[in-house]
């Protein structure tokens, strides 16, 4: 889907879905993944409060 | 409660945490726009949403993302895109029981493009595959995926939703 131009990702909230107690870093590994897949990685965003 | 969420909400509304602070906390980290996302606890009552939108004395500073489903009519629509609204959200979750009825989501796709408006779509994993034949044939809209998808992050990067 991130491969069509209509479609973006907001890479937000990793945190929440970590599945680690502390540093939160097992998303760094899909959103690297994501921004190979799209090819402008403007189509990536995030920021939420 | 002044704009109490629809029964049986799926959390509770966070009263102490408003709209006032919120900006407050944006301006002490310079942030001097936002995007307000109208919560899936109020459903289609957007009077939380416009009320915080239409309180503001410069609105161009402002978005918001709404919830849009047949119940709400045209003139809400223009109301909420007079008052800033320039997105939907769409709840895929299956174990929030918010599927999303294919037809319904067609129509509201094409009351998001007449506005010139985008989609968020709430999914969960497997949500988006699910919904993957739908999802794919719009094109004229602009579809954001939401936090990630929730993809979980224990699947590994070859997980079908993934790839």
């Amino acid at each position: 889907m991130l491969k069509q131009e209509n479609w973006w990702m907001m890479v937000s909230n990793g945190n929440r879905d970590s599945k680690m107690d502390a540093g939160w870093d097992d998303p760094i590994p899909y959103g690297k993944a994501f921004i190979t897949l799209v090819d402008n990685p403007a189509r990536l965003h995030g920021f939420e409060e | 409660m002044r704009f109490p969420p629809r029964s049986n909400p799926l959390y509770p509304p966070i009263i102490s945490a408003t709209f006032t602070q919120a900006r407050k906390t944006r301006k002490a980290i310079g942030f001097d726009r936002g995007v307000i996302v109208h919560s899936a606890i109020y459903g289609n009552d957007h009077r939380l949403l416009l009320h915080a939108l239409e309180s503001l004395d410069n609105r161009d500073r402002y978005r918001g993302v709404g919830i849009v489903d047949d119940r709400v009519s045209d003139n809400e629509l223009e109301r909420m895109h007079e008052a800033g609204v320039r997105g939907a959200r769409f709840n895929f979750v299956r174990f929030l029981s918010l599927d999303q009825r294919e037809a319904e989501v067609r129509r509201s796709m094409a009351r998001l493009r007449e506005l010139g408006w985008h989609a968020r779509l709430h999914v969960h994993g497997d949500d988006l595959l699910n919904n993957s034949d739908l999802l794919r044939s719009i094109k004229d809209v602009p579809m954001v995926i939401d936090h990630f998808g929730h993809v979980g992050f224990e699947g590994g990067l070859d997980w079908p939703v993934i790839r």
